[in-house]
Order: structure tokens, then sequence, then C-alpha cells
């Protein structure tokens, strides 16, 4: 095992390196636009609340493998060309949306209705009322579930391995087939993975930990 | 347009036949009622009179169905159109709403902000003052609630008392016009409401204009010159406090002060 690390080592931290880049890059695009549809969801107007909704059915309804396969070839049919890392992004990106804006939404209404209300009262925006008053509180309820998110996300991006993206899982491929030691390789596979998720979850935690004094000493 | 706006007495709130429903139950039945400039009115009447409710149409915190709430002449949440009413647009609400300052009974301070920031997020986000002059008016309103030694603090830290007085300071660093009190001590502990009074005290004799639902029978009995009775959605009876407590004049008014002074012995 030692001897495949030292020869393959370099090459299986760029694809880790691929997959964290994928993976962050998706959280963030996720991100605006998972809070867009839950706003979408508890805006009450029939037409936002029912395309927010179709959204959601879709990507948390279908596999994120087929999506990806999709979004890979939807484009190339219409005479687009999508560099595979790109398509990688805006597929994972459109998934983990779905998922992120039912934690933004079920956040976002724990928040008392006060708490807009005043801020209503004092003139600010709703823009400057999502970001000052009802995220920084929504954050300290949705941060567990958010960690999740990012967590399965990673793990998600294994499956980018099929549109041939280099990152860990589809290195590892490669390297099995060449080495013929396929169980060892995909081990360092694995527990590069698990590393990343100890790191992000113990990260989770002390985040935690300081929005929940911060606000009270 | 300010010439004319001096000359013609425009009420800083003028109400007319404002209905209001939840479903099929009537919370404000045809409303009619005059603030005028320096007015210190008190609401009172039975829980589930209608009051808070009044109080949050004038601010449009809930849109009301029928009849005309002019701020300062200007309706408030409706843009009447050829084809009848339409929601106002979100910038044209706001401006419209700004000479009202609010109270809320549960203070909805922000708890993630020290008590600082609680009075200067306004003045930087929708009034565009630098840091520096934010922090100097809203240290100069903290001054008035007596709480500038409590600028760092957070919420949580502070007494209900406090809190509301907070609170206040908030809603005056925006300098209103109007200040709206939703019954702002009902949530306080006996002893804490006092601090809480002796403010709004100070503020009505500096010739703030102020409407204010409440319980407190005395502060609405001394502090204000206007006196609103409300049952059922409706305007029962209005005055100076010294008719409605002394000569009230329907039997409703009668039977809650009697609750009331049975009560308070």
């Amino acid at each position: 095992m030692w001897d495949l690390i030292a020869q393959n080592g370099a090459v299986l931290l760029d694809g880790l390196a691929v997959t964290l880049a994928i993976s962050g890059a998706a959280l963030l695009v996720g991100c605006p636009l998972g809070v867009f549809l839950a706003r979408a969801t508890l805006s009450g107007r029939p037409i936002a609340v029912a395309t927010s909704g179709l959204y959601r059915s879709f990507w948390r309804g279908t596999p994120i493998l087929v999506q990806l396969l999709i979004v890979f070839y939807l484009p190339a049919a219409l005479g687009l060309t999508l560099v595979p890392t790109i398509a990688a992004i805006i597929g994972l990106s459109l998934n983990t949306a779905a998922f992120q804006s039912e934690i933004y939404r079920a956040g976002l209404v724990a928040v008392p209705a006060g708490q807009s209300e005043a801020a209503r009262m004092l003139g600010l925006s709703r823009r400057a009322i999502l970001l000052r008053i009802e995220l920084p509180q929504a954050v300290r309820l949705m941060l567990p579930a958010l960690v999740g998110e990012a967590l399965t996300l990673i793990k998600n991006s294994s499956l980018v391995s099929v549109i041939a993206v280099t990152e860990i899982t589809w290195r590892a491929q490669q390297i099995a087939s060449a080495t013929f030691r396929p169980l060892e390789t995909y081990a360092i596979a694995l527990i590069a993975y698990l590393a990343i998720a100890a790191l992000l979850a113990g990260a989770g935690l002390l985040l935690e930990r300081r929005l929940a004094s911060a606000g009270r000493s | 347009m300010s010439r004319m706006s001096q000359a013609s007495p425009v009420p800083a709130i003028r109400i007319r036949g404002l209905m209001k429903r939840f479903g099929d139950r009537t919370v404000l039945d045809g409303i009619d009622l005059d603030v005028r400039d320096g007015d210190v009115l008190c609401i009172i009447g039975p829980s589930g009179s209608g009051k808070s409710t009044l109080l949050r149409c004038v601010a449009f915190l809930d849109a009301y169905d029928e009849g005309e709430v002019n701020i300062l002449g200007r309706l408030i949440g409706w843009r009447e159109t050829p084809m009848g009413r339409e929601p106002a647009g979100e910038a044209e609400l706001a401006a419209v709403r700004a000479p009202l300052g609010m109270v809320f009974q549960h203070f909805h301070l922000w708890p993630h902000l020290p008590v600082l920031a609680n009075v200067t997020l306004a003045l930087r986000l929708a009034r565009g003052l630098s840091k520096q002059g934010a922090e100097e008016t809203g240290l100069a309103m903290l001054g008035r609630v007596g709480l500038t030694s409590h600028a760092g603090h957070f919420p949580d830290q502070l007494s209900g008392g406090q809190k509301q007085r907070v609170a206040i300071a908030r809603a005056l660093a925006v300098r209103p016009k109007v200040m709206l009190f939703d019954e702002p001590t009902s949530a306080l502990d006996p002893e804490l409401v006092g601090e809480v009074l002796s403010v709004m005290k100070a503020l009505a004799a500096d010739g703030m204009t102020m409407v204010i639902v409440t319980h407190e029978m005395g502060f609405a009995a001394h502090a204000a010159n206007r006196t609103v009775f409300m049952d059922r959605g409706r305007i029962v009876e209005a005055g100076t406090p010294q008719d409605l407590f002394r000569a009230p004049q329907s039997e409703r008014l009668r039977q809650f002060l009697e609750t009331w002074r049975e009560r308070a012995l």
C-alpha cells in the first residue's frame, strides 16, 4: 500500500483538490439559489410556490447520477460544448440548491415574525432584513444540517467521474486499472474522503460553538 | 408643497371607515379616528377588541381590507388606480411608513446584535449614516432611555424593562413623527413597568405624538390627552381621559372600568 501511495500519492492529492474545488463551488453556487428557492416557497405567491416546489421535486426525486449525465449531454445535444468540470459544477449546484432550500426554509421559518416586523418599521429593505436580521439568526439553527449537506455533496461529487472529471474517484479508477490493485487504491481514496469529512464535521462543531457563545457573552 | 401642508392641518394619522377581517371574523368594523400633532392617545379596551390590530393596520404590518389610513396625508399600503386598489410597492410603503416608529409588546430586539448595533443598524442601512455618525446618534438615544452603559451588552443580558427601553431608543433613532406602542408593558414583570412608563412620559413631555395601546389605566388617565375605548372592533367612546374614566357613557365602558377597578384592589 505504501508503495502505491508513494507512486500515485501526488496524482490522488491532485484529484482530491479537484473534488474539493468542485464541491466547494457547487456549495457556494447552490447557497444563493437555495435561499432564493426558500424565499419563493415562503412568499405565498402561487406561481413562485409551485415553481419552487416543482424544482425541488425534480432534483430531489431523481438520481443524481442521471442528473449529471443529463446536464452533461443536454447542452451537447443543443450544440453547446460544456467542459466536464463546468457541467459537474452546474449539476451538483442545481442538485444541492434543492436540498439547501429546504434547510433555509426551515431556518427562516424558525425566526419569529416580530424580528422582521421591527426591521420593516425602521425602513430596512427586504434584502437587508434577509441578510442582516433573518439569515444570521437562522444560521445557528441551520448549521448542523448545512454541514450534513456539505458532506453529502462531497460524497456525491464522486459521481462526476462518469463524465470524466478528474476528481479523486476518477483518478483512483485510472490507477486501479493501471496497477491491477483496485482494493488498495480505492481504500486510499476512501480514507481521503473520510479525512475530509472528519475535518468538515469538526469545523462545523467549532463554528456552532462560536455562534452559540456570540450573542451571550 | 411644504407651505400647503403647513397651512392645512393635515392630521398625523387619519383613519376612515377602516375594516379588517381575519377569515370571516371582522376584527375592525369601521374605525374613524384622527391623531393630531402632539396627541398622546391611549387606546384601551378588553382583549380581542381589535386595539392591537388597529395599530398594526396603521403601520400596515397587517393589511386592512377597506377604508383608509393616511399617514401625514398619504395613504399607507395601497395605491389607488382606476382599476381599484393594488398593494403599494416596497419603496412606496417604506416611504409612507417612515414617519412611524413602533414599539412592540415583546420588544423584538435582534438577539444576535449588541444593544448599540440594535439602535444603529437602521441608521446605517436605511438612513445611510456613517458608522461614527450612527454610533453618536445611537449613544445619544440610549442616553435618553438611560442605558448608555449597556451599549455593548447583548439583549439576553438585559431585563425586560431594559429591553423595552432599548426598543424605544431604537425606534426613536430614525426620528419618527409618531410613535406607536403596542402594549409596551404587558410582557413585563410588575416591578419593571415603571421604568418604561417614565421613559414614555418623558417622551410625551417632549411633545412626541404617541398612540398607545395599553392596559395601564393609570398611565392612560394621567399621561394621555385623549383616550379611546374599543370593543368588538369599534370605537365605543372617545374623549379626554377625564371624560372616559369619570363619566363613562356606555354600559360596556362602565363594566370594563368596574372590572379593572376590582382587579386593581
